[in-house]
């Protein structure tokens, strides 16, 4: 099904239009000739830009998929294969293979004019057979690996339709029939996969095979390599090409560690979520909500089909680590409830892009594992709730780090409530929570209202006690608050003789906090960790003042 | 009047695999049961040479949920030859040639199987009714060769006859080319070539052309 939804997408991109065996393919280098196979000069493609990596521009020209082995393209290939050019300093077995290489794509160019007699390959053979690199005025910065092709009279060979219906049959397919697993005709598989994919994280730049057997383990049937799966040649191209295309598109693919995520609708409808799950804009965000829940009953949702495919590389393989297919509006009502869970008092709301959540789980972006984004992206795609481990790695790196930062408490809230989908009011977790009681929730203000205190204190200082406190305080506040009381007290007693002020709002808020909290926990589990954390952020983001204020509000009897 | 009493039988597990050819290395498994895997664990309950199963329709009973893991198995198959040639001393170690390999796989499926017995030509003249009872015999009992298991040999699957209140969850989609099952070469070399049909889920009930 796979297969068949991006052979289907490729039909209605620009490369449906390319010839069988055909492929875009940067080509770097024209050789300029006349009719009679005179050489005129070379012509550099190249954008001008002085970019390392700059390999030319991109024409339909020949392709195959080529191992260590040597394959010519027809007309179009790399420099060792066109002109037989390899850099002076190459080793003499490389130089040998060079020739070896020219002499292929000689061959084949011979045989494409005996079967063809097209006058524009016979120009081309005609330069071939007198070609001496030592007298022709090589560019100065052409390399070995560069493509180049030929152009013969202004008419480039590679685009005439007789070269490319030779270039198709000789790379027919010679396999015995049999019933294509996508358009389930009968017709010759292909052995191996036309195109190979490129692009997918930690794999090989050259590109892997989606569907191949390459060891004795995955044959079957007593069938190698992708004839396992039988695909014709139209298919094969067909979903490699869809597959090229949506990894290179800006709004088709996002990459989070190590996963490629690809994502396309049925029919064209401008519909991505790309760019709000990777840096999301308030606005957009806000535009998102209100019509998802503006509009309650009032709008059918989209139901165009909407499909999603995760992709990762493994031992030089594309492994296909989830597909997904809905429908755009319950992808859309996902991604809201998403933003929904996130939502979090700070001081400009600013919604969390994909990156920032998955990295705060994790030291270094480099350790972020699949089932990270994975976790993530079931969530604002499918509405799947975020699994227990994402809120213990969580909890976890906040005691680690000593710290508890936005994105990290935007996932513990997204752990925390995303298992419990509908139940809870509006705004439920979102800022301080003067009500909770829970004694979790409480050590978590009291440790910032704490940090709160020692600040104004202590201006100034280095290390606070969060950051020595903050592992065992939120695992086991039993055993430091006592001290912790302590050591605030005679702050609170400097503040108390140098600043009023502070002394008067901050014991007000300690005691308020306080006031709740019976016995301090010995130990608290998982869940309690995690309203710690929350307790603690929502309290340092109300700030000591806005505290104070609320809770004098909330209780007026404090007034006296 | 047992001629058209369709055999049925309920199978679930907490994990399945149907792996698709086109994915087989990097697994992927289709969303519902196939015709042969649904073929397999029939015969793991009954089978005679006598006749041969064929699977008429699938109920899907659980919402379709995919679920990944990563294993690590080894590169190269059991051969014969090569199991000779281990001896006491050159055993094959497991470690020296792995691969680790990602699976997309189904969790927590439950179906219900409708089937039927063809004969085989040696066996004109027998009543299939006296196959069908010993199946609906052994299913009652819970009597198999060996454990069915749904696409995968680690992922068992349970079997009961259905109690009559099982509802198809009710889930129309196409599952375009489906695996139907393998023409084997006659020559017994084990060759085969895959067939597919086209699949169809209508309110959670896979009709399987019989025609195939």
């Amino acid at each position: 099904m796979l297969l068949q939804k991006l052979k289907e997408y490729a039909a209605r991109s620009p490369a449906a239009d390319l010839p069988p065996m055909y492929l875009a393919t940067p080509i770097k280098w024209l050789i300029h000739l006349d009719q009679e196979g005179k050489f005129l000069g070379f012509v550099s493609t190249s954008s001008g830009t002085k970019k390392k990596n700059d390999r030319g521009k991109e024409y339909p020209a020949p392709s195959l998929v080529r191992a260590y082995g040597i394959k010519p393209k027809l007309l179009a290939d790399r420099a060792d294969y066109v002109l037989g050019f390899i850099e002076e300093d190459a080793k003499p077995k490389d130089k040998k293979r060079a020739q070896d290489c020219h002499n292929a794509f000689v061959a084949l160019i011979k045989e494409c004019v005996r079967a063809t007699r097209v006058p524009e390959v016979l120009a081309v053979e005609k330069f071939l057979d007198n070609l001496d690199l030592t007298t022709l005025s090589l560019p100065a910065d052409i390399s070995s690996g560069d493509n180049v092709t030929f152009v013969v009279d202004g008419t480039m060979p590679i685009d005439l339709q007789r070269v490319r219906e030779f270039w198709a049959q000789t790379q027919a397919s010679s396999e015995e029939l049999a019933q294509c697993l996508v358009c389930g005709q009968l017709k010759p598989p292909m052995k191996r996969q036309p195109i190979k994919v490129k692009g997918i994280p930690g794999g090989q730049p050259s590109g892997m095979a989606l569907v191949s057997a390459n060891a004795a383990a995955f044959e079957s049937y007593g069938l190698e390599a992708s004839l396992v799966a039988p695909i014709c040649r139209e298919c094969a191209e067909g979903y490699g090409r869809a597959l090229e295309q949506l990894i290179r598109g800006e709004d088709t693919h996002l990459t989070i560690g190590p996963c490629v995520y690809l994502f396309w609708t049925r029919e064209d409808q401008g519909f991505s979520p790309v760019s709000i799950l990777a840096s999301p804009e308030p606005g957009d965000v806000k535009a998102l909500l209100r019509s998802v829940y503006g509009t309650r009953g009032a709008m059918p949702l989209n139901p165009m089909d909407f499909y999603a495919i995760a992709l990762s590389s493994s031992g030089g393989r594309v492994a296909v680590r989830d597909w997904l297919v809905t429908t755009v509006g319950e992808v859309q009502q996902n991604l809201a409830w998403y933003f929904r869970l996130q939502r979090l008092a700070d001081r400009d709301g600013r919604p969390v892009g994909l990156f920032p959540l998955t990295a705060s789980l994790v030291a270094a972006s480099k350790d972020i594992r699949v089932n990270i984004p994975e976790a993530f992206v079931n969530l604002a795609l499918k509405g799947t709730p975020l699994p227990r481990w994402i809120l213990y790695e969580a909890v976890r790196r906040s005691a680690v780090e000593q710290r508890v930062t936005r994105p990290r408490a935007c996932v513990i809230k997204m752990a925390l409530l995303s298992q419990e989908k509908g139940t809870r009011e509006d705004g439920y977790m979102e800022q301080l929570d003067l009500a909770n009681r829970n004694p979790a929730y409480l050590s978590g203000r009291l440790l910032a209202v704490l940090e709160f205190i020692q600040e104004a204190a202590l201006p100034g200082i280095k290390a606070t006690i969060v950051d020595r406190y903050y592992g065992t305080a939120s695992s086991a506040p039993a055993s430091v608050y006592g001290r912790l009381l302590r050591t605030a007290q005679s702050h609170l007693a400097k503040l108390r003789k140098d600043k009023k002020g502070a002394y008067t709002v901050l014991q007000r808020l300690l005691e308020e906090v306080l006031a709740g909290l019976k016995m301090f926990p010995a130990t608290l589990n998982l869940q309690d960790q995690a309203l710690f954390a929350l307790g603690y952020y929502h309290q340092r983001a109300a700030g000591w003042s806005a505290g104070v204020t609320a809770a004098a509000k909330d209780h007026p009897e404090d007034e006296e | 009047m047992y001629e058209d009493a369709p055999l049925v039988v309920k199978l679930w597990g907490d994990f399945a695999c149907f792996t698709r050819p086109e994915m087989k290395v990097e697994r992927v498994s289709y969303p519902v049961l196939t015709p042969s895997a649904a073929r397999g664990a029939l015969e793991a309950i009954f089978w005679k040479p006598e006749f041969r199963w064929r699977v008429k329709r699938i109920d899907v009973l659980k919402p379709i949920r995919y679920f990944s893991l990563l294993r690590n198995e080894v590169n190269n198959k059991v051969a014969v030859s090569s199991v000779k040639g281990w001896g006491p001393d050159h055993g094959y170690y497991a470690d020296l040639d792995r691969a680790q390999r990602h699976t997309l796989a189904l969790r927590d499926v439950a179906y219900l199987v409708w089937a039927d017995v063809d004969l085989a030509h040696h066996a004109s003249g027998i009543d299939p009714a006296k196959y069908r009872d010993q199946f609906r015999r052994r299913v009652a009992r819970g009597q198999c060769r060996h454990q069915p298991y749904l696409g995968c040999r680690e992922f068992a699957a349970f079997f009961s006859p259905p109690d009559g209140r099982e509802q198809p969850f009710p889930l129309t989609e196409d599952l375009g080319l489906m695996l139907f099952d393998i023409d084997y070469a006659p020559d017994g070399s084990g060759r085969g070539k895959p067939r597919f049909f086209r699949a169809k889920l209508v309110g959670g009930i896979l009709d399987i052309p019989q025609e195939l």
